[in-house]
Order: structure tokens, then sequence, then C-alpha cells
């Protein structure tokens, strides 16, 4: 039996208030927004973790105003990057001073001759922590899930200007923190 | 000189690799921390409070002093430029407290 599409699902929920269908919404996307925040927060699992639990209850509250105009993914990462945003404007001191020590660490990370794929996700992450919250969140979106600009326009209620000088930046900027993979395959 | 790092590729990677999560109590954790479910829908809950304004006006209408509050509006209006300024900062303040919980969902 072929399963129900999201949009199903979601009128279910939006008319019945049905958990169930929600929760089958939540198995779908669970792993991918886990991932995506786990990258947008220097590979914290624990806080990644917190805020996509945050996203999905956000979600669910919000879900009557889903107007089916972006995929369900989409309408997600823009509540997580709301989420992300507000958990660093509340800690934004002990956001800096994790960004120091993240900082330190990268530059003392010793260039190794062979990396596995588990240090690939881990550094990509680390390095996206020290770009601005909304150029990581661009950069995401655009490198990781392969968005086009009009969609991450979209999502981030951006200009496209703004868009495409936030990915060159942020690409500028990883080339540099990610110079220890020149030239690397994954083991 | 070396070669600048291949971001493109890099992140081709990753994608090629990205994990994936099993579910390990998360969805039970998410279903648990929902809202209460209503009793009523949304639907029933708008149409009684509905009826309820309606019936509530209409008990209302004969008591209420129209003519009074009529003749309490001023007819003219005056403000000093303290006044003003104290008006401009309160707009102010208020469309600067929209425009920042504009975008929580």
């Amino acid at each position: 039996m072929l399963a129900p599409a999201d949009r199903t699902l979601i009128e279910r929920v939006v008319a019945k208030d049905c958990r169930d269908s929600f929760s089958t919404l939540v198995e779908r996307h669970q792993s991918g927004l886990r991932y995506s925040l786990r990258q947008m927060t220097g590979w914290d699992e624990a806080l990644a973790d917190d805020l996509a639990q945050e996203t999905f209850i956000k979600a669910f509250q919000a879900i009557g105003s889903y107007k089916f105009d972006a995929k369900f993914s989409s309408w997600l990462y823009r509540i997580a990057y709301n989420q992300m945003v507000s958990h660093y404007r509340l800690a934004r001191n002990r956001e800096i001073s994790g960004i120091d020590e993240t900082v330190i660490s990268a530059a003392e990370r010793p260039v190794i001759a062979e990396h596995s794929e588990q240090e690939l996700h881990q550094d990509l992450a680390r390095a996206m922590q020290q770009l601005p919250t909304q150029q990581r969140m661009v950069i995401h979106l655009y490198l990781h899930r392969q968005l086009t600009h009009e969609e991450i326009c979209t999502i981030m209620e951006m200009p496209l200007g703004t868009v495409k000088t936030c990915i060159s930046r942020g690409k500028a900027t990883l080339r540099k923190l990610l110079s220890s993979w020149q030239n690397e395959d994954v083991a | 000189m070396s070669n600048p790092t291949d971001i493109d590729h890099l992140f081709s990677q990753a994608r090629a690799g990205e994990p994936y999560f099993i579910d390990q109590g998360f969805v039970s954790k998410v279903r648990s921390t929902l809202p209460a479910k209503r009793k009523v829908s949304v639907g029933q809950e708008s149409a009684i409070t509905t009826v309820a304004t309606v019936l509530g006006c209409a008990v209302a209408y004969p008591f209420f002093p129209f003519n009074e509050i009529i003749g309490l509006l001023p007819t003219q209006f005056s403000i000093t430029p303290v006044g003003l300024l104290a008006v401009s900062g309160l707009a102010s303040g208020l469309v600067y407290w929209l425009a920042e919980n504009q975008r929580s969902y």
C-alpha cells in the first residue's frame, strides 16, 4: 500500500486534529531536519534535537496556516530557522563564547591524511558554525539541500541579490576554514 | 600555490553520505509534547463564540446609553509638542515590536 502524501496527512491534521497523521509526518521528516539542525548548530546533537522537537511542535500549532505553496520540508526549515534564531538571541553571550572556542579548535585541527565520512559531516558543521546565522542557513539550503535561489528567497524572506551574496561570501569563508579537506575524498 | 578547496565537491560528498537518523523515541517524544486535543473543533468554538456575542449584544442593546456616550465624545482635539513626541515614540515602539514579532510562528 502506498503511504499517503504529505498533503493528505496535513489535511487530516487540520480537519480532524489527527495525531497519528502528524506522527507520520514527523517520522518522515525527522531525520532530514535533525541532520540540518546538526549542521546549523556545529553538530551539537542535543541542541539540534531540542530545536527539531520545538520545530515540530510549532509546526503542529501553525499547521492551519500552511498554504501548500511550498514543500512541507521548506516550511519546516523556515520554522526551524526561526527557532534557531530565537535560541541564539536568548543565549547570545553563550553563543559568542562558543564561536570563539570553535575558532580555536578549528585553527588547531591538524591536517590529516585520510578523512572519514563522519568527520566530513562534523567538520562541515563546525565550519558552518563560523558563519553568521542567516548566511549559515542560506548555505545549508543551497549546498546541502540543493534548493534553488528562488526557493531560498521564499524560505528566508530575502531578496535574490542578498541570497546570492550570502552564498558567495559563505563559500569563500568555508573554502578557507575547510582547507584541511583540500583534494581529500572520504574514506 | 595550493589549489582552493572544492566546496561544491565536499558538499556533494556530504549529501551522498547523509546519515539517516533512526527514530529512537524522537517521534513519541514530539507526540507527547503536542498541545492537548481540543474538546470542540475550531469551527464549533467560533460558532459558539459568535452566537454568544450576538445574544449578549441583543440583550444589552435596549440598556446601552448611546446618546450619553456620543455626548462624551470631544468635538475639538489639541495636542502639545510634548504630547505629540510621546505619541510618536509610542507608535515607533509599537511598530518595532510588531516587526520583531511578526516572524515567530
